[in-house]
């Protein structure tokens, strides 16, 4: 009898015990899920041991993490630790295809892993539904050999970055807005013992206004979905020892040709406060200051009562008094003039009847370009509140400097804008 | 209306470019020969993560400028321009915000990346890199959306 003679035998015999898991690198099951990448030359079965014994760290799961962890998973990352304490809404849902309409207000952490569960079983999923902070970072990420940032803004960012630092782990990091993205291995080194700049070394400060939120500004799925992708082939790359050899960075515009453009990165920097010789960034992260580093990044979140700007008394309508202006004129026009300061194209997604659409930037440029006539009020509307009080700003601004035109203008906006306008009057208004 | 190329290529413009896609002629790159014009060299500058917006809000541009910096004192050692020269020529000539807005000394200010031919500006002498024919100059800033 030969070698496999003997093991039919034993197998189809019920006495012989089969070879244990400890013997056999893979379950039988696991070999037929991942053969079709194990086949691959340079793969292999190293490469597939290497994946189950690797613990990620994926922070964020929603545009970027989706993806993400989607393929860490069904490739057979064996230990993935997903960290999100934000919960499903329904406004995730075109880009963050893990979670279903059913789970909307469930945890995204939760969420995710019944998606990616129900995908591969034989992987060890940890959610974590708590934020990653500066005192608990280094803590909650020690157990990892990989960083994943799939989160949405500065601050998580570059604390990603300072502990992979401090952790003296890589970090995959990548971003999405819009119709453009971009992403790249930071940190640790490379197989030939080089060290990578970090995260900071390229991006050393802020850029004021770079803090675009997809909220705000909009972002194609497929564009988190792409970057969430390249982002996974990252990590993959890095535990099966296949990456690259020069750190690269990449940009990804749905509209350019080439579709992703590559960039060879820059090594560390000296000057560098986290991974630099001088470096003044600690394993006490939590003294660091992240609020104030990334302040001017974010425009400031705006409190409907207060506002962005100093307002006085009866300057500015709530809903209901808007509503009441509309409803004692019903003539809409005849008294006042509605100004929806919104960009067009979200004017043409919803609007009030009567509302005529004068973007913020063409008022800011001209605020004497609006229609403005002695018997007839202006009222600013906008999204949220915000602009639409920048706006009344700056046209009362210009009317006090000169224009002496002897017109008596009330100038007012609506305070919370159309959000407030589908909560508190009509909730048949859209809200996108 | 705007059209549909209109939804992808200029809803905030946060690409590096998006030019190609819609004049697929620029797709087919002319062979390196020298310009027409001698005394001059032309450049392609590209802004990415929202950097268009200090530059009359396009994302592209094709320049020219002049293959060698313009003496001061009368010298005749010609020295071929550099990314020195480049940053300083778009400063007068293409900047349309406020100079600290892209500026600081005589490079860019830390946050915006340059790249040169698809690398890192520090991996190609940064300031000191001299200028060639049709060489391409990437400005981007990181993005934080996810």
């Amino acid at each position: 009898m030969n070698e496999i003679d003997v093991l039919q035998a034993e197998a189809s015999s019920s006495t012989l015990p089969l070879p244990s898991v400890e013997e056999v690198p893979l379950s039988l099951d696991e070999y037929v899920r991942y053969g079709r990448q194990m086949i691959m030359p340079g793969f292999g079965l190293p490469a597939q041991l290497k994946l189950k014994n690797a613990k990620v760290a994926v922070a964020g799961a929603g545009g970027l993490g989706c993806p993400t962890l989607q393929y860490l998973a069904s490739m057979g990352v064996g230990t993935i630790g997903i960290f999100d304490h934000d919960e499903v809404s329904l406004s995730n849902l075109h880009r963050q295809i893990l979670h279903t309409t059913e789970r909307v207000g469930m945890n995204k952490a939760e969420s995710a892993c019944i998606t990616v569960s129900a995908n591969n079983p034989s992987v060890t999923l940890i959610p974590h539904p708590v934020p990653i902070t500066p005192s608990t970072a280094l803590n909650l990420l020690k157990p990892y050999s990989v960083l994943v940032d799939c989160t949405d803004r500065p601050l998580t960012r570059y604390l990603f970055s300072d502990a992979s630092v401090r952790l003296g782990i890589p970090l995959v990091s990548g971003a999405a807005i819009s119709s453009a993205g971009q992403w790249a291995v930071y940190g640790g080194t490379t197989k030939a013992g080089k060290r990578r700049a970090c995260y900071r070394c390229v991006w050393p400060s802020v850029l004021p206004g770079s803090g675009g939120k997809c909220e705000e500004e909009g972002v194609w799925a497929v564009v988190t979905g792409l970057v969430g992708t390249g982002m996974a082939g990252e990590v993959i790359k890095l535990i099966i020892g296949k990456e690259d050899p020069e750190p690269l960075l990449h940009l990804h515009h749905l509209c350019s040709n080439p579709l992703i453009r590559t960039i060879r990165m820059k090594g560390p920097s000296p000057k560098c406060i986290a991974c630099g010789p001088d470096a003044s960034i600690t394993d006490n992260l939590d003294i660091y200051g992240y609020e104030s580093f990334c302040a001017g990044a974010m425009v400031p979140d705006v409190d409907d009562e207060s506002g962005l700007v100093d307002g006085v008394e009866g300057e500015r309508l709530s809903v209901k008094e808007l509503a009441d202006l509309l409803n004692t004129d019903s003539a809409l026009g005849s008294k006042i003039h509605l100004v929806d300061t919104r960009p067009p194209v979200e004017f043409g997604i919803c609007s009030l009847p009567g509302s005529i659409n004068i973007p913020l930037p063409t008022i800011l440029k001209d605020p004497s370009s609006l229609p403005m006539s002695e018997d007839q009020d202006i009222v600013f509307l906008c999204r949220r509140g915000n602009d639409s009080q920048i706006a009344a700003y700056a046209l009362r601004k210009v009317r006090k400097e000169g224009q002496d035109d002897g017109m008596r203008v009330r100038v007012r906006d609506v305070k919370g804008g159309l959000r407030a306008w589908s909560r508190d009057i009509d909730p048949e208004f859209p809200v996108y | 209306m705007s059209t549909s190329d209109d939804i992808i290529t200029t809803s905030n413009g946060l690409g590096y470019t998006s030019s190609s896609a819609v004049h697929p002629e620029q797709l087919v790159k002319p062979p390196a020969a020298p310009s027409a014009r001698e005394d001059t060299i032309e450049i392609k500058i590209d802004f990415g993560g929202g950097l268009h917006l200090l530059f009359s809000s396009q994302p592209s541009h094709k320049i020219r400028i002049p293959r060698n910096i313009p003496a001061e004192d009368g010298s005749t050692q010609a020295q071929p321009v550099n990314m020195r020269y480049l940053v300083k020529w778009m400063k007068s000539n293409l900047l349309s915000e406020r100079e600290e807005m892209f500026g600081d000394g005589d490079g860019v200010r830390p946050g915006i990346l340059v790249l040169i031919n698809d690398a890192d500006w520090e991996l190609e002498g940064e300031l000191e890199y001299e200028l060639r024919d049709r060489d391409e100059v990437v400005f981007i800033s990181t993005l934080h959306g996810g």
